[in-house]
């Protein structure tokens, strides 16, 4: 595979690659090997406000574009992506770690984002009534507001961005994209791709940094809306600095989800669904199971066939072909997870399967953590309420729904939940119930696919309008409406 | 060829493009040593047919893998379906057959027994069902 030779990462700004003059950098790592494999540069208001400046003037013309003419830039980004898949695909588990297929289905998904945005000249339409008074007629026209931006998230450096930037550009705004500073690769490499295709020139924009390119991007006024993944805290700050400056935003934030195994659940097949929501991606995701709700008589061979599956379960460098899971992120990452499992130990759950001090052989350095399964577990326990981030399995046993519904909606999150069962009738009743986003009926990962939103409630998400589908079309359009009469 | 625990539908892709690449050069090595025409013929079909499934299998990979699904995989291992091929020593027509028809059944072994195993991403499950019933047509193409 081809390896990026610069060691600092370079923005992208007004159709061009600029050398950031920041003048603090921060590590690249490659989780795997602990090894420094770039840096990103801590761009500086200037460099942030030249690249809100280059979006600011390329709007009027790309506005006027012909929508067909817009998404057909995305059709070619598309098939680009396609042609460079495998290397996408590499350059993402060598900076954020997780396991190859893991990535690759990150990079259909990213696809899949560009597929729908495509449908935007039809999703753009708006709406109309002749003679809503004597002669005069009304319409609704949703129009394009300007310079967007997004703050995106380490765990999915590929997709997260698209799910956002496509659409927006698509209707007819710019875009500056914020990388995460901790994996800032995935969008270098994709801008590279984007730079062939030959966008107009600042439509699409990228700046890396850290607080000082995000405060630029809220305080400018030439920027009208914000997207941001990343933790609830930052997210609640950064959506009410949003508010002060009057800015749109969507605030994705963190998650603990509950997944519930009723009695009469088919063991087969749910455990494996509830093994790669645990440790996909190694519990990084905000739709990882977070915690598991064993109803009943379930409890007992549910746990043993959850221990003897996870046992299974390898670990190692994600860019090994069968390797099922990777490293943790960041060194951080992986002590914050054992910081979690050590809780865990001092309030009193049983440790099942001890992930801790896991040895991969030829990555000593590497960040990595086994699967771990923690039982006995009550619901005030901090691994029964607070996000772990990483692949712990706390197993919570309750007597019944409406004990594990109580559990449920006792936790600030509401990102997703999902129910295992045969009964349709428990099956809508949970859907129906459960105050959570994305609802799983036997679906260990409840994703919601390009053309529907990404959801979440209560402190997993704090806005009107999410991510993805015709959301996304709203999101980053007005409605105006125009009533006219001609004398 | 590395033992490999084929537990991920990657892990499944790589060995089955390792395994085409091999017969495909196997193929293509005793295509060139033989005077029958009708072998020719057939071994010439073969190798493109390999040349044809390496694009085809990466194909699969890159569209069929969803974030969503990507359940642990369990009772397949490479050892299982081994094929021979080596052409270094100077190989009969009958041989050549006989060494080809190995090959191919191992081959449809492999795509019928992983088809199975990937029943969660159908499209997948379909193309490896088809690549079986083709590798089913050559074998009778080489007994007859």
């Amino acid at each position: 595979m081809t390896i990026l030779t610069v060691e600092v990462v370079k923005n992208y700004i007004n159709g061009k690659w600029v050398e950031s003059k920041a003048k603090e950098t921060r590590d690249v790592f490659n989780p795997a090997t602990g090894e420094v494999i770039a840096k990103t540069p801590m761009s500086t208001k200037e460099e942030t406000l030249e690249a809100i400046n280059a979006a600011k003037t390329a709007f009027d013309r790309w506005r006027s574009t012909p929508a067909l003419t817009r998404v057909r830039h995305l059709n070619r980004i598309r098939d680009a992506f396609e042609e460079n898949f495998e290397e996408l695909v590499k350059t993402l588990t060598m900076e954020q770690g997780k396991a190859i297929d893991e990535s690759r289905g990150e990079y259909r998904r990213t696809i899949e984002n560009l597929e729908c945005a495509t449908s935007v000249p039809s999703l753009q339409m708006g709406y109309n009534s002749e003679d809503i008074a004597a002669g005069i007629d009304e319409m609704v026209i949703k129009q394009p507001l300007g310079v967007f931006f997004c703050v995106a998230p380490f765990n999915f450096p590929g997709m997260v961005p698209t799910w956002f930037w496509p659409f927006a550009i698509g209707v007819g705004n710019t875009y500056v994209v914020k990388p995460s500073e901790q994996v800032p690769l995935s969008q270098v490499k994709q801008f590279e791709i984007i730079h062939e295709i030959g966008l107009p020139r600042g439509v699409l924009n990228m700046v890396h940094g850290g607080s000082e390119a995000v405060n630029t991007l809220i305080e400018s006024p030439d920027t009208v809306g914000m997207s941001f993944v990343g933790s609830s805290r930052v997210g609640k700050l950064l959506y009410k600095k949003t508010g002060e400056y009057t800015k749109r935003a969507q605030v994705q934030g963190g998650a603990k989800n509950f997944l519930t195994v009723m009695p009469d659940a088919d063991l087969e097949r749910t455990v494996p669904a509830l093994i790669t929501s645990f440790y996909g991606c190694a519990g990084q995701r905000c739709l990882a199971g977070g915690v598991l709700l064993a109803v009943g008589d379930i409890y007992e061979p549910l746990k043993e066939m959850l221990v003897e599956a996870a046992k299974k379960y390898t670990t190692g460098n994600g860019l090994e072909e069968g390797v099922q899971m990777g490293p943790l992120a960041s060194k951080k990452g992986m002590e914050n997870v054992l910081k979690s499992i050590q809780s865990g130990i001092d309030e009193g759950a049983e440790l099942l399967l001890d992930g801790r001090g896991i040895e991969v052989p030829e990555y000593p350095n590497g960040y990595f953590i086994g699967p771990t399964i923690f039982d006995k577990v009550t619901r005030d326990m901090i691994i029964a309420k607070e996000e772990i981030f990483g692949p712990v399995i706390p197993i919570v046993q309750v007597k019944d729904l409406d004990e594990a519904i109580d559990i449920i909606h006792a936790n600030p999150y509401g990102n997703a939940s999902s129910v295992f069962t045969s009964s349709g009738k428990i099956a809508r009743d949970y859907q129906y119930r459960v105050k959570a986003g994305n609802i799983g009926i036997n679906v260990g990962v409840a994703a919601p696919i390009a053309t529907f939103p990404f959801s979440g409630m209560k402190d997993s998400f704090i806005g009107d309008l999410h991510g993805q589908g015709r959301d996304a079309v709203e999101f980053f359009t007005e409605n105006k409406v125009v009533i006219t009469r001609w004398f | 060829m590395i033992s490999l625990d084929l537990g991920t539908f990657g892990a499944i892709i790589k060995f089955a493009l390792e395994i085409e690449g091999r017969a495909s050069e196997f193929y293509k090595e005793v295509g060139e040593h033989t005077n029958d025409e009708r072998l020719v013929g057939l071994l010439g079909d073969l190798v493109t047919r390999g040349q044809k499934r390496i694009k085809t299998l990466e194909r699969i990979r890159r569209e069929n893998v969803t974030e969503i699904i990507l359940e642990p995989i369990e009772g397949l291992d490479s050892d299982s379906f081994g094929i021979e091929t080596d052409a270094s020593l100077a190989l009969d027509d009958s041989t050549v057959k006989t060494m080809a028809t190995g090959i191919e059944s191992t081959l449809q072994r492999f795509y019928t027994a992983a088809a199975r195993k990937i029943d969660f991403l159908p499209e997948a499950e379909y193309a490896f069902e088809i690549l079986a019933e083709k590798n089913g047509e050559f074998i009778k193409r080489l007994e007859a």
